[in-house]
Order: C-alpha cells, then sequence, then structure tokens
C-alpha cells in the first residue's frame, strides 16, 4: 500500500485535475459502495466530515440509528485508470464511524482490523494471497449477461478465446497502474474462466485489493463487452470459481509457519494453526462461501473441497500445503469463493487459526490418500467430516460458533444470519427448473 | 485490420443495410453490421475496424457509451448518428475524445465525405502515432546509450568517442543491440 498523507492527496487531486471522489466502503454481503464527492468536498472528506445514511445500506441499521461517517483512509487514494471517462475520477477506502466517534460495529472493516490487532498483540502480522477465479460471459442484445463463454451469434476473425485473453491481459495492465503486484494470471480449466493472482500482502491491504480487484475485473469486462461474474458455480458441469486463499502468520520480520527442522518444515505454530481453522471451519463457511449457490461448487469431481483434511501431496484438499518453504512457508485454503466479503472471509480465517495457536490446538495427521474415493464408513474411520452441504447447514453452524459470534460481533453476526435466512428461505420456497423438468410430466 | 474497414451498429437492421449500401458503393469496406452496442465492442475489439458508425439509440445501451469506451481506449475512431440534443450532450461531454456526431437524417452526400475524411484522417494519425512510438524508443535507447557513456568516461577515463566505440564494438562482436550493452553497463558500474 502506497503512504499519502491527506496533503499528499489534496496536492494530487489538484495537480491530476481529478473531479470526483468516490469514498467507498463495503457492506456487511461484500458489495461496494460508494459516496462520490466533487473534488471541493475533499478537505471536508479528509477531516472525517463527510456523512451518509446508513439506513440506505442493507444490514447497517434500522431507520433510526442512521447518521454514519466515513473516514478516508489516504493510503488507499488512487485514480482509477479507465481511458472510457470524460472526467477524471478517483477513490479512497473509508472506515465508517458512529457520530460518537466510535467505529462502527457493522463495518466489516473495523472486524477484520479487530482482529489483525489481536494478532499483533501477540506479535503476528497476518499475510494473504488470494488465487480469484472469474467467468467471462458474453452480454446479450439486451444487455443481459448470458451464461454464454463464446459467440453463438457470429464468428470471429481471432478466436472467441482472443477476446477473453485481450480483456484478462488489460486487466492485469490497469491493476498494475493502480499499483497491484500480479503473481500470475491465466486462463482457467473450464471455457471462459479466467484466473489472476496477486502478490501476498497484510491481510487488510489484501481485503482492500480484492474489493478492489472485482472492481477492476468488472469494469474492464464491461469495455469488453462482456461480463464478468464472481459466481462460485455458474454452470453445473464445469469447475466453479474458487478463492484459494494462500496465508501465513509472521512474526518479527520472520515466516512463523516454517521450521527447517520439522520434517514438513512447519512449525508447532503452522500446525496449530491449521487444527485451529480445521475445528472452526464449518462455522467460517458462512462467511467464506456466502451464497445457495456456493454450495454447488463444493462437490466432488472439480477440484473443490468436499471434506475436511489437510494435505501435503494432494491437490485439492480442503486445506493444502504447497511445496515453497523459507519465507514463502504458507497453508492454501481452498474453500472460499470470490463471492465473500473478504473482510468477514479473512477474520475468521485468522480467528480460527489463532484459537488453534492460544489454545494449543492438537493436528490430527494429514491425508494423503484419496479420500474422494472413501466410502462414509472408511471416512468415519478416519475421522474425516465434511463441509455443510448448503447455506441452511452452514448457517446453523455460524449460529452455534462462540468464536464466530466474538470475531463478528453480535451486530453483524445477527443480521448476516437473518439476512441469510431469508435468502435460503426464498430459494428454498421458490420452484426451480429442475423440479419442472424432472416432476411436471411424471406426476 | 483494413485501413479502410468500417463496423456498424444500428439496431434497425434495414438502415443498417442502406448505409452499408451507401458505403460499399463508394469502395469502403463494411465488415459487419451490429444490432447492440456490447456486440459493437466486442467486433471492434477482435475486427480492428478503422472506423465505427454508431447509432445513438441502442438496444442495451447508447451509442455514446459505446463510443466513450471505443474512442477512450484509442480502438478507432466512432461517428454517431444522433438527434440536435444528443449532439450537444456528446460534444460537451467528450470534447477529448475522437467521436464525431451527425445529425440524422443523414444525407448519402454527407455521410461519404464524413467517412472518407475520418478515414483519411485517422491514417494519417495511426501513421503519426506510429512515427511518434519509434522516435521515443529512439529516445529512449539513446537516453541509455548516453548514460552508459558517461559511467564509462567517468569510471574508467575514456573519451566520449572512445566510449561510444567501445559500446558499439561489444555490440557489434556479441550480436546485441546497443540499447541492451549500455544496460548491462549501467547495471554493472551503478
Amino acid at each position: 500500500m502506497a503512504k499519502y498523507t491527506p496533503e499528499d492527496v489534496e496536492r494530487m487531486v489538484m495537480e491530476q485535475d481529478i473531479k470526483f471522489i468516490r469514498l467507498q466502503f463495503t457492506d456487511i454481503f461484500g458489495t461496494l459502495k460508494n459516496v462520490s464527492i466533487t473534488s471541493d468536498l475533499l478537505e471536508k472528506a479528509l477531516n472525517n466530515q463527510c456523512m451518509f445514511d446508513g439506513s440506505s445500506i442493507e444490514g447497517f441499521v434500522r431507520i433510526e440509528e442512521s447518521d454514519m461517517y466515513l473516514r478516508p483512509d489516504p493510503n488507499t487514494f488512487v485514480v482509477y485508470p479507465w481511458r472510457a471517462q470524460s472526467d477524471r475520477v478517483a477513490r479512497m477506502i473509508c472506515d465508517v464511524y458512529n457520530p460518537d466517534g466510535t467505529p462502527f460495529s457493522g463495518d466489516p472493516r473495523y472486524v477484520l482490523k479487530k482482529i489483525l490487532k489481536e494478532a499483533a498483540d501477540l506479535g503476528y502480522t497476518f499475510n494473504v494471497g488470494p488465487e480469484c477465479e472469474f467467468f467471462l460471459f458474453q452480454v446479450d442484445n439486451n444487455g443481459v449477461p448470458t451464461t454464454v463463454t463464446h459467440d453463438n451469434a457470429g464468428y470471429f476473425d481471432l478466436g472467441p478465446v482472443d477476446l477473453g485473453e485481450n480483456a484478462r491481459r488489460d486487466m492485469c495492465l490497469l491493476l498494475e497502474e493502480m499499483g497491484f503486484e500480479i503473481e500470475t494470471s491465466h486462463h482457467e480449466g473450464a471455457g471462459g474462466q479466467h484466473e489472476i493472482d496477486f502478490k501476498y500482502a497484510d491481510a487488510l491491504e489484501t481485503a482492500d485489493n480484492i474489493m478492489t480487484f472485482k472492481l477492476v475485473v468488472k469494469t474492464v469486462a464491461h469495455q469488453h463487452g462482456l461480463h464478468a461474474s464472481f459466481m462460485p458455480k455458474p454452470i453445473a458441469g464445469i469447475n466453479g470459481s474458487g478463492m484459494h486463499t494462500n496465508q501465513s502468520l509472521s512474526k518479527d520480520g520472520e515466516n512463523a509457519f516454517y521450521n527447517p527442522e520439522d520434517k514438513l518444515a512447519l512449525s508447532g505454530i503452522a500446525y496449530a494453526y491449521i487444527a485451529g481453522v480445521m475445528k472452526h471451519i464449518k462455522a467460517m463457511t458462512a462467511l467464506t462461501n456466502p451464497l445457495v449457490n456456493s454450495y454447488k461448487r463444493l462437490i466432488p469431481g472439480y477440484e473443490a473441497p468436499v471434506y475436511i483434511a489437510w494435505s501435503a501431496k494432494n491437490r485439492s484438499p480442503l486445506i493444502r500445503i504447497p511445496a515453497s518453504r523459507g519465507a514463502s512457508t504458507r497453508i492454501e485454503l481452498r474453500n472460499p469463493d470470490p463471492s465473500c466479503n473478504p473482510y468477514l472471509a479473512l477474520a475468521v480465517m485468522l480467528a480460527a487459526g489463532l484459537d488453534g495457536i492460544k489454545n494449543n490446538l492438537k493436528l490430527v495427521g494429514s491425508v494423503e490418500a484419496n479420500i474422494y474415493n472413501m466410502g462414509s464408513r472408511e471416512r468415519a474411520e478416519h475421522g474425516i467430516d465434511s463441509l455443510p452441504r448448503d447455506l441452511y447447514e452452514a448457517v446453523w453452524e455460524l449460529k452455534n460458533s462462540e468464536l464466530m459470534r466474538k470475531v463478528l460481533g453480535e451486530h453483524i453476526f445477527d443480521r448476516y444470519i437473518e439476512a441469510k435466512l431469508l435468502e435460503w428461505d426464498d430459494y428454498r420456497t421458490k420452484v426451480h427448473k429442475w423440479e419442472i423438468e424432472q416432476y411436471l410430466t411424471k406426476y | 485490420m483494413g485501413r479502410s474497414e468500417i463496423i456498424i451498429a444500428i439496431s434497425n437492421v434495414e438502415a443498417g443495410n442502406k448505409i452499408k449500401q451507401v458505403l460499399t458503393g463508394s469502395g469502403f469496406t463494411v465488415t459487419e453490421i451490429c444490432t447492440s452496442g456490447n456486440e459493437a465492442i466486442r467486433k471492434v475489439r477482435t475486427l480492428k475496424p478503422s472506423l465505427l458508425i454508431a447509432n445513438y439509440e441502442l438496444p442495451d445501451t447508447t451509442g455514446f457509451e459505446v463510443a466513450k469506451i471505443i474512442a477512450g481506449n484509442n480502438l478507432c475512431t466512432v461517428l454517431l448518428l444522433t438527434n440536435d440534443i444528443q449532439k450537444g450532450y456528446v460534444e460537451s461531454r467528450a470534447r477529448d475524445l475522437n467521436v464525431i456526431c451527425l445529425n440524422r437524417p443523414v444525407s448519402r452526400v454527407v455521410l461519404l465525405n464524413s467517412v472518407e475524411l475520418l478515414i483519411k484522417s485517422s491514417i494519417r494519425i495511426q501513421k503519426l502515432e506510429a512515427e511518434l512510438n519509434e522516435m521515443k524508443v529512439n529516445l529512449d535507447t539513446r537516453k541509455l546509450i548516453d548514460k552508459a557513456k558517461g559511467l564509462l568516461m567517468q569510471k574508467t577515463g575514456l573519451s566520449e568517442q572512445e566510449a561510444y566505440r567501445k559500446i558499439q564494438k561489444q555490440s557489434m562482436d556479441t550480436g546485441v543491440p546497443m540499447k541492451e550493452v549500455s544496460k548491462f553497463i549501467i547495471d554493472m558500474m551503478e
């Protein structure tokens, strides 16, 4: 992240003739929200005087508690590099505060900051490197996204794949212009699916980056006549989109997961962290896999995890240990999907890991065999449990988790569960195409 | 990539064909008639025409939004078919963009003259841009060579001519471009 003072921001806005500034924050469901101001209100914004009506944001507050203040973080100042605009627009990511000057307990960024402070008090920094997958779909003639990844209506001189490749290349160029360090970018397994990985950074910066990343991807796709979707499983029968999350702790500048003496070169801290994550994972999935559709991805046969196990050798477990050691020692949590709220997802991962460390939890053995080939009895014998099978199960687990309640805080905990149960109920009570296809003629 | 290739974006296929007829009758190539903005964006990006003629009204977006994306990303010139109000709006908001408006109904003569002028200009601009880019590259190379020369002169006491000869000789002997040799010298000596 850059290091800017408020004066730096004022100077840059003037020098670059920026007309509008977006004061950005994220709601509890991970949707990016903005309050736009013109540049003459910049000073007011930097003095933390810009307000908005919290009741307009789902999950924030009821009408009576409406006034909320935005406190921009000058370090997150960035000018949008889109070429297709008449005026220059910049943004700053903000924390949300109550009128009395206390941080708003429903602000997901605050939730992450709180748990990061807890880690910092123990001497740890939490580093995260996400691998975001997404689909690029054609938009039909009415502007509605389809799930078609190649053009049916005509032909291209260059293959349809090239349009997606060009879009992805432009995404990387713009992300780099905005200060991202792109590790890799490539076409993923499923047709129309892409992946962009960016460099490890501390969790707050990474969560901010994930939000920015999604915005850039969607904007660039739009500028290519395509629609980018972070939906976890838009098409049944092909791979879904995950957000594998590489994570590690460091202490005093050294990677705390690394121990060259150990047979896997992992430290006791690492093992305890993994144990913590495995203990709480079922409750965590409501945050890391927040949609009804998320659970359509967590099924066998598509490289997504289903069972709760860790492995250094298998490619598709819940927790994988990538081969690098030394400073790049890390674990890869493979169940999260990119529809999650990154602040809440990273917060619960860290909280679970810290719980493992604080309570010195003992980690079960790794599972190197192919779990998908085991029957349920064998899995039970090995003590291998499964991830929740649907959103309802995940929310039920969340409800019963003291740790999650503590990390998320009562405000988010209650509202999130309430909203997710409504979402589930809406899904549950609709009649789906599958039911019509299966039952209409037969009965 | 054709120098006089045109893509049309208009939802009314009949109108699109009429425009196509006028243009092809004068020797221009109309590669595609698109019926939506998003289709136009995709086709322009893959077929790389010299010109996009788009109607302001499109079923999924406005021709102006399409123009902002196409012209903003310097993909090709955009000619928008507008009414008076739309023209005023576009011209007030897109001063720096390569977007021209023609008010409907557009006569055959006006259309052909405009297209001819736009394509000629765009060819000229592309040529100028290519020259400019080449000059930039040459300038960068020259700066690198000068820097390497300077370092050689400073660290090894060679004269300017001798330093230049040294870089040139190294380049000829190893088959590596002088730019790369200079970069190497700079890395080594700084």
